[in-house]
C-alpha cells in the first residue's frame, strides 16, 4: 500500500515513512492509525496549520535581520518598528542587538537592516563597538550575498553627525555586501523620517525577494499599518504628544556657598495613567527659550517680536515662535550652512573651512553669537527658515515609580557659563529652574533606556558609580530596591566637588544606609583636599572588595560625564580586575568586556 | 557601684565617661566617617574634654533640610592659654589656622582663650596639630575638668603680674588630664614629651561631675570676674611683693529657665593662703568637688551646689584635711572695676602696653575694618607678648620704648578703634557667641549687642551718661558664658528677639543682679531702660554706680546670695 505524501513530508521523511508502513500488517496498521490519531488529539489546543500556509513558512519565507546598536531605547524602538513592518511584509524577521551579536553571523545574513547611533565625537555606542571594530578589522570576511541598508541615528549638533552609521554603510560595501537603499542619517527629530525610510526600504527588500520566490508573493500584504495608530497604544506620550506634568516640588540641592546649582524637581504624572517608566529610563523635556535670550536674538537681528510669520499656514508672532519652537542656544553645522546661503560672508566661510576653529565655535556658540560675530540683515521669515526646531532634552529619571507612584523626579544640573563676553545659560535647565511652581507645567515624555536596568533578580548585588547629576538613576534604583521583598547588597560611589554643599541627596542616602536599602557608600569630593580625589580613586582603594562583588555576580553601573569620568572608571575597573584577579591586561579587558556583553556592566554616559 | 535599685541612676554622661576608655570613645571612627560632617552622639560629649564642640550653622538648618543636606556641622575649638599670655609666634600660628581652616575669625573668649569657629570635621585634626605645634593646646579647654586658668591681665598695674601668671600656669599644668587619648587622636600618637601611662591619678575615669573653673585676680582690677569661678584666688600684694592669695569658692553663672533649683552664685571668700600653697589648695578643692559633687543631676553638679548642699564649714574642714593646711584669716583687698584699661599705658616695669578694644571678642576683617589684619601685622614686628583679657579684649604687652612708634604706626594704618571715642557702656560690654553656631542659644548676642548699644548710647548721650561706666552683658541663654548675672545691665536671650532684663549687679563683680523685666523686644528694652537711666542721670549720688542706684531706688531688690537670685 502506498500513499501520496509528497508535499507534506520531506523526501527523507517520505522514504522512511514508506519503509515503515510497507513493513506493517493490517492489524499493525490499524493500531498505528489509532495511535497517530491519539497523538493528534493531544495536540488539539494547538491549531493545525493549513497546508497552503505551511508552504512558504517551511522553505520560502525570506529572512530579514534587523541589527541595532544604540545607547538609548531609540534604536531598539525603531528596530521593533522595522520588525513589525518586515513581518507584515512576509519576512521572517530576526531582531538582534549588536551587543552580544556574534560577528561571524554577518556572513550568513541575507537581508540586513542596520540601525546604529553615533555617540560623542563620532564614536559608536558601546553596544556597537565590537561589531564596528570587527568590520574594520583584519579578520573581517567578505560579505558577498548580503543585502543591506543602514539607518544612522544622531544629533546634528555634533560635528561627526551619524558617523557610525556612515561607517557601517561604507564598510559593509567595502566588504562586498550590496546596498539596497541609500544610507539615511536621522537627526534627533527622527520618528517620521525613520519610519518612512523603513517602509520604503523593506518594500525594496521585499520586491527583491519576490523575484526569487514567486510562491510567496501572495503572502505579502501590501497594506502598511497606519501611522501612529498602533504606536499610540504602546507609547502614549511622545515628543509630539507630550504629557503636561505639574510641578509638585522644586528644590536647589546645593548648599549655600556652592558656585554651581543642581535642581531637584518633583513632577506629578498622576493624570497620565499610561505614562510608565522604569528605573534607568530618561525623561524627555520640551523646554522654552528664555525671554532674555529671545530678546537678545531680536536685538542682534534687528527684528521685532511682533513681526508676524507663517509656518505651515499658521500665523504667529516672531516672539512666540522664537520662545517655543526653535533652537536658539545652540548652533549647528546645518544652521551655519543655511546662514551662509542667506548671507554669504567671507570670514564665516573661512571659519567653516577651518575645521578645528569651527568645532570650537560650535561648542558654545549660539544664534546671538552668529549674528553678532557675522552680522547680516535677515527677514523674520528667513530667520525662521535658518533655525532648527527646538529639541527635547533628556534627563535620567531620579525616582522609582514604585516608591513614588504618580510622580517623576528629575535631577538637573544648571548650565551657566561665561562665553564670548556674555553670560550664557542652558536652555532646559534655565527653563526648569524658572518654572512657576503654582501654574507651571512641564511637557515631558519617557525615553526608554533598556541598556541601563536593575538586575532582574533583586538579590543580585549592584555597584553604582556616578558623579554629579550622574547620581540620578541610582536614587531611582535604590528607591526601587527598597520597595522589594529582600533586595541584595548595593554599593554607591558618588563624586562631586564639595562635601558640605554638593553632596546630592545626602540625607536620603543616610536614611537608605540606615534601613539597609543601600549597603555601602563611598564618596569623593574633588575640591576638598590638597589633592583632587575622584570616584575612581575610591574604587581603587576598595579594589579587593569591588572585585569580590564582581566575582559574586554584581552588576556594575556607570553614570555621568563621558570625558571626565566614565572612561577613567572603566580603566580603573580593568586595573582592579587585573590586580585582584591576577590577570594580564588583555585578560582583564576581556573580563570587563564580558561583563559588558553579559549586561553586567551598564553605562549611561553623556 | 551601689546595687540598691532605689539609688538614682548616674546621669548618662557619667556612663559615657566610664565607657570611654579615658576619653577615647569612638572618636577616631567618627572622624573617619566620610558620609557625615558630624561625629557620633557619645563622641560629641567626649570631644569637649579635648577642647572642641560640635556645632551647626542654625542660620541654614531649614534650607539645608529642604536641600536634602544634613545640617552644616562644624566644630568650635577652644585654645587654652593659661593666664591669657601668648607670644607673637603663637598669635601668628593661630591667626594662620583661623584663615585656613576656620571662618576667618578669632574669638577672644571671656576666659582668656582663643576660639576657632566653623572648623570642618575633615580639618579638625590638622587644626589641632597646628595648635599643638605652636606649643598651645586644647585639652581640657571644655568638658568636666579644670578649664583654662585665668589671671588678671594688668601688667601695667602690677610688678607681680608675671609671678601670678606663672602660678596660673602651674595650676593649669597640675590639673591637666593625663590621658594619652588626646595625643593619640589628634597628634597621631606622637607624644610631645616622654610617654605617660594611661591613668588619671587626679581625676579617675569619671573625671569631675561638671566643668570646673579657676581664676586669679589682682586687685584692684577684677577683670577675671574671679567670684564667678568655682575656685578663685585674689592676689594679696604687700610692699609690691606677692605674699599669697585669698581663696574664693563656689562661684558660677549658669541656671536653667524654669528650674529654680538652679541659680547663679557669687563665690564666698573663705580664707587666705601663702603663695607656696596655691597648687595644693587648688588640688584639694578639685578633689573635694570630685568626691562630693552631684553625679546624678548635671544641672546641680557644679561646686556652688555642692557647697550650698554640704555647707561652708564642712567644705573648709575637708579642704584643710585634704591639703594638710589650715586656712588663715582673709586679708583685706578692694576691687574697683571689672573692666579693662584701653590704649597706651606705661607699666611699673617701664614697658608700654596697649589695650585693644575688640567688640564681642570677635576679631575679624569686616566692612573695611581690618582689625584681624592689623593685629597680624603687629604680631610680625612685636617683641613682647599678647595678653587676652577676661573682657574679650587683648593687650599688646611689653612694648619696648623704641618699638612703640612701629606699633603705633600700624594702629594708625589700620585705624584701630580708639576706645576713648566709645561710650563707657560699650567699653564695658561683653557678648557671648550665641547664634548661629551655639546650640544652646535662644537668641542673638554677639551679632546683635553692638546695634543695641548704638540705641542705648543715644539715651545715655541725651542724659549726659556717655562717660559714666556702666557694664552691659548679653548672652543667648542663661548658661552665662558672658557672665550676664554680674553685669549692671544683664540681657539674657529667652526667645528669638526676646530678652530678660536683669539689673542691680555691682560694678566690681561681688553682687549678682536680679530679674527686672521678662521677654522684652528691643523696643521693650529701650522703653524699660529709658526712665531708669533718666532717673539715674538726675538722681545718682557722687561716685554711685548704676547697679547700686537701682537698688537704692528700689527698681530691684539686692541679690545677696545665689539662693535668693530668683526671689
Amino acid at each position: 500500500m502506498s500513499i501520496s505524501i509528497s508535499g507534506i513530508l520531506s523526501p527523507e521523511q517520505t522514504e522512511s515513512f514508506s519503509k515503515f508502513t510497507e513493513s506493517l500488517n493490517r492489524d499493525q496498521l490499524l493500531w498505528a492509525s489509532g495511535y497517530l490519531a491519539g497523538l493528534l488529539g493531544q495536540q488539539t489546543n494547538q491549531p493545525v496549520p493549513e497546508i497552503e500556509e505551511l508552504v512558504p513558512a517551511v522553505d520560502a519565507q525570506p529572512g530579514l535581520t534587523i541589527l541595532y546598536g544604540s545607547r538609548t531605547g531609540n534604536g531598539e524602538a525603531l528596530a521593533k518598528k522595522a520588525q513589525e513592518i518586515g513581518t507584515s511584509q512576509g519576512f521572517k524577521v530576526t531582531l538582534k542587538s549588536m551587543n552580544g551579536y556574534k560577528t561571524k553571523e554577518l556572513l550568513t545574513e541575507k537581508n540586513l537592516i542596520v540601525i546604529v547611533s553615533t555617540h560623542g565625537e563620532g564614536e559608536p555606542p558601546f553596544q556597537a563597538k565590537a561589531l564596528h571594530e570587527y568590520i574594520f578589522g583584519k579578520r573581517a570576511t567578505k560579505l558577498e550575498g548580503v543585502k543591506y541598508a543602514v539607518l544612522g541615528l544622531g544629533d546634528s549638533t555634533y560635528f561627526q553627525f551619524c558617523k557610525t552609521g556612515k561607517d557601517f554603510n561604507e564598510q559593509l560595501e567595502q566588504l562586498g555586501a550590496t546596498r539596497q537603499v541609500p544610507f539615511i542619517a536621522c537627526d534627533i527629530d527622527f520618528e517620521d523620517q525613520a519610519e518612512q525610510w523603513l517602509n520604503d526600504t523593506i518594500q525594496t527588500f521585499a520586491s527583491e525577494n519576490v523575484v526569487s520566490s514567486t510562491k510567496a508573493t501572495r503572502q505579502f500584504r501590501m497594506d502598511l499599518p497606519k501611522q501612529g495608530e498602533k504606536k499610540e497604544n504602546v507609547i502614549p506620550y511622545s515628543k509630539k504628544n507630550p504629557f503636561m506634568a505639574s510641578v509638585l516640588e522644586k528644590v536647589s540641592l546645593h548648599g549655600k556657598g556652592s558656585t554651581r546649582q543642581t535642581l531637584h524637581l518633583e513632577l506629578s504624572t498622576e493624570d497620565a495613567k499610561e505614562l510608565t517608566y522604569e528605573p534607568g529610563d530618561a525623561a524627555g523635556i520640551i523646554p522654552l527659550n528664555s525671554v532674555e535670550l529671545v530678546n537678545e536674538v531680536l536685538r542682534v537681528t534687528g527684528l521685532s517680536g511682533d513681526d508676524v510669520i507663517e509656518i505651515k499656514e499658521i500665523k504667529s508672532t516672531l516672539f512666540e515662535v522664537l520662545h517655543s519652537d526653535f533652537e536658539l542656544s545652540k548652533i549647528t553645522v546645518d544652521v551655519v550652512g543655511r546662514y551662509l546661503v542667506f548671507s554669504p560672508n567671507e570670514q564665516l566661510q573661512q571659519l567653516v573651512d577651518n575645521t578645528d576653529a569651527f568645532k570650537e565655535y560650535l561648542k558654545s556658540g549660539d544664534i546671538v553669537d552668529l549674528f553678532q560675530d557675522y552680522p547680516s540683515k535677515l527677514t523674520a521669515q528667513d530667520l525662521i527658515q535658518l533655525l532648527r526646531p527646538l529639541q527635547a532634552r533628556f534627563y535620567s529619571i531620579s525616582s522609582s515609580p514604585k516608591a513614588y507612584p504618580g510622580e517623576l523626579h528629575l535631577t538637573v544640573g544648571l548650565v551657566e557659563f561665561e562665553d564670548n563676553g556674555r553670560h550664557k545659560r542652558g536652555t532646559c535647565s534655565t527653563y526648569l529652574s524658572e518654572i512657576d511652581m503654582e501654574n507651571g507645567n512641564v511637557k515631558l515624555f519617557i525615553e526608554s533606556n533598556p541598556g541601563f536596568r536593575l538586575p532582574e533578580n533583586e538579590q543580585t548585588p549592584i555597584i553604582m558609580v556616578g558623579a554629579g547629576t550622574g547620581i540620578a538613576p541610582y536614587r531611582a534604583f535604590v528607591q526601587h530596591r527598597e520597595q522589594g521583598e529582600n533586595p541584595g547588597k548595593s554599593w554607591l560611589f558618588f563624586g562631586n566637588r564639595n562635601f558640605e554643599t554638593e553632596f546630592l541627596y545626602q540625607t536620603e542616602w543616610h536614611d537608605f544606609l540606615k534601613t539597609g536599602a543601600l549597603t555601602n557608600m563611598d564618596v569623593a569630593f574633588s575640591r576638598d583636599g590638597e589633592k583632587k580625589i575622584y570616584v575612581q580613586d575610591r574604587l581603587l582603594e576598595k579594589a579587593s572588595e569591588v572585585f569580590q562583588w564582581l566575582e559574586d555576580g554584581a552588576h556594575f553601573y556607570i553614570c555621568g560625564d563621558m570625558k571626565s569620568m566614565a572612561r577613567q572608571v572603566q580603566d580603573t575597573l580593568v586595573s582592579i580586575v587585573e590586580s585582584q584577579g591576577g590577570l594580564s591586561k588583555e585578560n582583564a579587558q576581556e573580563y570587563v568586556g564580558r561583563l559588558q556583553t553579559e549586561n553586567k556592566l551598564q553605562m549611561d554616559v553623556y | 557601684m551601689d546595687k540598691n535599685i532605689n539609688t538614682p541612676k548616674p546621669s548618662s554622661f557619667e556612663v559615657v565617661k566610664e565607657n570611654s576608655n579615658y576619653l577615647r570613645g569612638t572618636i577616631e571612627e567618627s572622624l573617619k566617617d566620610p558620609l557625615t560632617g558630624a561625629i557620633r552622639a557619645d563622641d560629641q560629649l567626649l570631644i569637649k574634654f579635648h577642647g572642641t564642640y560640635q556645632q551647626q550653622d542654625r542660620d541654614v538648618d531649614d534650607e539645608r533640610r529642604h536641600q536634602k543636606l544634613e545640617p552644616l556641622y562644624s566644630f568650635l575649638i577652644r585654645v587654652r592659654v593659661p593666664g591669657g599670655v601668648a607670644t607673637p609666634q603663637q598669635w601668628l600660628a593661630l591667626d594662620g589656622l583661623s584663615e585656613k581652616y576656620a571662618d576667618h575669625t578669632l574669638k577672644l573668649t571671656t576666659r582668656q582663650a582663643f576660639q576657632f569657629h566653623g572648623v570642618l570635621k575633615r580639618h579638625l585634626k590638622t587644626t589641632m596639630k597646628g595648635i599643638n605645634k605652636s606649643l598651645l593646646d586644647t585639652i581640657a579647654a571644655c568638658g568636666d575638668v579644670n578649664r583654662n586658668v585665668m589671671c588678671s591681665a594688668n601688667p601695667f598695674e602690677s610688678l607681680v603680674h608675671a609671678e601670678v601668671a606663672e602660678d596660673a600656669k602651674r595650676i593649669s599644668a597640675h590639673l591637666t588630664p593625663q590621658t594619652n587619648a588626646y595625643h593619640e587622636i589628634w597628634l597621631d600618637g606622637k607624644l610631645i614629651e616622654g610617654g605617660e601611662k594611661d591613668e588619671e591619678p587626679l581625676y579617675g575615669k569619671h573625671y569631675l561631675p561638671r566643668k570646673f573653673k579657676i581664676a586669679i585676680a589682682i586687685p584692684p582690677r577684677n577683670d577675671t570676674d574671679v567670684l564667678s569661678n568655682d575656685l578663685g584666688f585674689i592676689a594679696i600684694v604687700d610692699n609690691e611683693k606677692l605674699t599669697g592669695y585669698n581663696l574664693s569658692v563656689g562661684g558660677g553663672m549658669a541656671f536653667t529657665f524654669g528650674n529654680n533649683a538652679t541659680y547663679p552664685r557669687v563665690a564666698d571668700v573663705v580664707g587666705y593662703l601663702p603663695k607656696e600653697k596655691i597648687v595644693e589648695v587648688a588640688e584639694a578643692v578639685l578633689i573635694f568637688q570630685r568626691d562630693n559633687g552631684n553625679r546624678f543631676e548635671r544641672k546641680n553638679a557644679r561646686l556652688k551646689y555642692t557647697i550650698d548642699r554640704l555647707g561652708l564649714d564642712f567644705f573648709r574642714s575637708e579642704i584643710e584635711r585634704l591639703s594638710g593646711f589650715k586656712l588663715q584669716p582673709i586679708k583685706s583687698y578692694k576691687f574697683e572695676t571689672l573692666g579693662d584699661k584701653y590704649g597706651w599705658s606705661q607699666g611699673e616695669d617701664g614697658f608700654y602696653h596697649y589695650g585693644v578694644f575688640v567688640e564681642g571678642g570677635k576679631l575679624a576683617d569686616r566692612n573695611g575694618y581690618l582689625a584681624k589684619t592689623a593685629l597680624r601685622e603687629i604680631a610680625h614686628i612685636h617683641q613682647g607678648t599678647f595678653i587676652l583679657t577676661g573682657n574679650q579684649n587683648v593687650i599688646i604687652a611689653q612694648v619696648a620704648e623704641k618699638q612703640k612708634p612701629l606699633v603705633e604706626a600700624l594702629l594708625k594704618k589700620y585705624k584701630l578703634i580708639d576706645a576713648d571715642t566709645l561710650s563707657s557702656l560699650r567699653q564695658n560690654s561683653i557678648a557671648c557667641a550665641a547664634l548661629p553656631l551655639c546650640g544652646l542659644a535662644f537668641a542673638e548676642a554677639e551679632r546683635y549687642l553692638p546695634s543695641l548699644i548704638d540705641k542705648i548710647d543715644n539715651i545715655l548721650e541725651a542724659n549726659g551718661l556717655s562717660k559714666t561706666p556702666i557694664s552691659i552683658r548679653m548672652t543667648g541663654c542663661p548658661n552665662g558664658c558672658g557672665r550676664p548675672f554680674l553685669s549692671e545691665i544683664g540681657l539674657v536671650g529667652k526667645a528669638p528677639g526676646k530678652y530678660n532684663l536683669y539689673l542691680g549687679a555691682s560694678f566690681t563683680g561681688d553682687r549678682l543682679n536680679k530679674l527686672y523685666k521678662e521677654m522684652l523686644s528691643e523696643q521693650d528694652i529701650l522703653s524699660a531702660l529709658t526712665p531708669v537711666l533718666v532717673d539715674f542721670a538726675q538722681h545718682k549720688q557722687e561716685e554711685e554706680h548704676f547697679g547700686d542706684f537701682v537698688i537704692r531706688k528700689d527698681y530691684v531688690k539686692a541679690t545677696t546670695a545665689g539662693l535668693n537670685f530668683h526671689s
